[in-house]
């Protein structure tokens, strides 16, 4: 009974406050983003700053040395279009990203579904195979090429047990970039398998119990149930993986150093090398735009393909 | 439909023992609930008997056949969860037909099981949504539906209302009863809700501490509670437990000192009290009046105003709590005393062990 006056003086009250209520909005924006300011200031000064720069530079002639000749308009861009070496590049990192990302995925939830679940020997294995990813590229690179050598190697011994003859792995040009893929994997797989992890741990276990008295197979379980609950994870995954992955540049920078006959150089390393050891900053700039747009683009698609169905 | 038989059965989980040696008929039709206090060892029991935990010691029967070492899904048994656990990616529809097609059901008997089951359960119109567009009672019944359509031997229940408002619970505790009835297939419920268990149950199964109290049909338990346990857990509010001693005893007729010096006669079984024991009385707050020559004094301490009844609860002057129900509308005022008598009804007498030695003949029929 007590509630019905009140109800009916809400909208009486309603005009008499308004004014006071805008004042209460605007502090509260202003609190807002007094407590934004800090994160948004380090936002501004070093990504968004230097993103807007990095595309101010690509449209100018600009030297290391701090020499800016100029406006140059798209001729950047235009230089890109003719330049085999960036197209090889590019050729070679979108190779590398085919053969990473989908492996990479796949072990680590491979990997997350082997040593999810109570036990000792899987809290070790888990420990075990996220460790690598604490390593630094030069330690897992310098590892990886003692493992690859053809002489002094881990696999050389077992080839030539087998009775074939060692290969060169870093050293041919069709072996080199699955080289480095493989130490990418190790190197890498520990995250997105902790993040599957997560996500295994996250499923009720009374859907895999009702499963059961469904008579669902393994595969079924999988397929129904593992698979669609931890769908958001794997499309976080595979985004991180992309952004990741096209910006490879350590493993064939230390491995390799881009060859043989540069089949492991990629975009990452020719900017780096367009811009520091050429000193051609513009020119850099603008292949790291279009490095930019391709890392964009391909997210963006994985979450477009992620969201499909999300609402049916 | 099958009947369930329990013999000897025990969990332990490493050096703790949670059931201890369960022996239990479950007839086939039957609806039995398993009621207790959170952490008695009731969901236990009932995942024993679904094959989702293993047992110790001790055999599980379904149907006349020893189960123990049969799977879970091969044991012709049905269960509802109590976060309904429905697979959240599937449509109702193929939440209900997940479990027909993993054993081949043909495509027209599913959806003829379907269509019965969403009839019976009024899902009609919701066999296209998924699980999160629908409420609590909605999902509820679709993880009851997912149920009926596998036509299993039993049906098995835990906790499947204690998510749920308490409106909807009434409500669905109704409907699980009419599905019970409409089907007549062995049901049975775990809850630690007493009221449930009286009204849903053939037959409540009272547990505590993994150990069986007792067996019965719920107006059985309700007046011959076999201890103190069962006779404070059924009921609400519950049984008025007051410490007492006899006075006298001459064959079933006793004389029991409560509260100071009142002393109302009780029948107990012949030589199962003596003069100078130390038992309890336990009087249903519904048998208590007040009475001018009512001997036992109370002083209000709360009046709850439900309004076909008014439960009021005083303190007797030996610092007993007491809780009367009674049907007054004009109730006593909050701090002042009222006199109190045991009406007509079963004047329950627990020994020092707490178990009851009331003399069943007493019961009203």
């Amino acid at each position: 009974m007590t509630a019905s006056p009140q109800a009916r003086s809400v909208p009486l009250a309603e005009p008499r406050t308004r004014a006071p209520r805008h004042r209460v909005r605007r502090r509260d924006w202003l609190t807002a983003l007094l407590f934004l300011a800090p994160f948004m200031a380090v936002y501004l000064v070093l990504l968004v700053y230097p993103l807007f720069l990095g595309i101010w530079i690509s449209f100018r002639d600009w030297d290391l040395m701090g020499g800016d000749y100029g406006w140059v308009g798209t001729l950047n861009y235009q230089d890109l279009w003719t330049d085999r070496n960036f197209w090889a590049a590019a050729r070679n990192t979108l190779w590398f990203v085919a053969l990473t990302v989908p492996s990479m995925t796949l072990i680590a939830l491979l990997l997350a579904l082997a040593v999810h679940g109570p036990g000792r020997i899987r809290a070790i294995c888990r420990s075990v195979f996220f460790l690598s990813s604490v390593f630094s590229v030069t330690v897992v690179t310098l590892v990886w090429a003692m493992v690859l050598s053809p002489d002094r190697g881990l696999i050389a011994p077992v080839v030539q047990f087998l009775g074939g003859t060692p290969v060169n792995f870093l050293g041919s040009p069709t072996w080199a970039m699955p080289a480095i893929v493989v130490t990418t994997l190790w190197w890498g797989v520990g995250l997105p398998m902790a993040l599957f992890l997560a996500a295994l741990g996250s499923i009720p276990k009374e859907l895999y119990e009702a499963a059961e008295l469904d008579h669902a197979s393994r595969w079924s379980v999988f397929w129904r149930i593992t698979l669609p609950s931890i769908r958001h994870t794997l499309i976080l995954v595979v985004v991180l993986q992309i952004v990741g992955q096209f910006q490879i540049f350590g493993q064939p920078f230390l491995m390799t150093q881009g060859g043989p006959a540069n089949s492991t150089r990629t975009l990452v390393q020719y900017i780096y090398e367009t811009s520091f050891r050429d000193w051609l900053v513009g020119y850099g700039a603008a292949m790291a735009m279009v490095l930019f747009v391709l890392m964009m683009l391909f997210s963006m698609l994985q979450l477009w393909l992620g969201r499909q169905g999300d609402d049916r | 439909m099958a009947d369930v038989a329990l013999r000897g059965v025990s969990k332990s989980y490493g050096n703790v023992d949670v059931i201890h040696d369960v022996s239990l008929d479950v007839e086939q039709g039957e609806f039995v609930v398993f009621v207790g206090p959170s952490g008695c060892g009731k969901s236990t029991l009932l995942r024993m008997i679904a094959g989702l935990e293993e047992v110790t010691q001790g055999d599980v029967l379904i149907g006349g056949a020893r189960v123990n070492d049969t799977a879970a899904r091969d044991r012709g048994v049905a269960m509802v969860f109590q976060n309904y656990a429905l697979y959240p990616h599937m449509s109702v529809r193929e939440n209900m037909a997940f479990g027909l097609r993993n054993i081949g059901t043909p495509r027209t008997e599913i959806d003829s099981r379907i269509a019965k089951a969403a009839e019976i359960l009024q899902l009609d119109s919701y066999l296209d949504r998924k699980p999160r567009a629908m409420s609590g009672g909605q999902r509820q019944r679709v993880a009851i539906g997912r149920a009926i359509v596998r036509e299993p031997d039993v049906f098995l229940f835990d906790e499947p209302l204690s998510n749920l408002d308490a409106a909807l619970r009434v409500q669905m505790r109704t409907e699980i009863a009419r599905i019970h009835h409409r089907l007549g297939a062995t049901m049975i419920y775990v809850t630690h809700d007493q009221t449930e268990a009286m009204t849903m149950a053939d037959r409540i199964v009272v547990l505590r501490a993994g150990v069986i109290e007792q067996v019965g049909a719920p107006l059985d338990l309700y007046e011959r509670p076999a201890n103190l346990f069962v006779a404070g857990f059924l009921g609400s509010p519950k049984m008025n437990f007051l410490p007492g001693r006899i006075t006298a005893a001459q064959g079933p007729e006793v004389q029991v000192e409560v509260a100071g010096g009142v002393r109302l006669p009780a029948r107990v079984r012949p030589g199962s009290a003596a003069a100078g024991d130390t038992v309890t009385l336990g009087l249903r707050p519904e048998m208590l009046q007040v009475h001018p020559d009512g001997p036992l004094r109370g002083h209000v301490d709360v009046v709850e105003q439900l309004g076909h009844v008014q439960l009021v609860y005083a303190t007797l002057p030996d610092r007993t709590a007491i809780v009367a129900e009674l049907r007054d509308r004009r109730p006593p005022a909050v701090g002042t005393d009222i006199p109190l008598a045991p009406g007509p009804g079963l004047r329950h007498v627990f020994d020092a062990q707490g178990l009851a030695i009331t003399l069943p003949e007493e019961v009203p029929a």
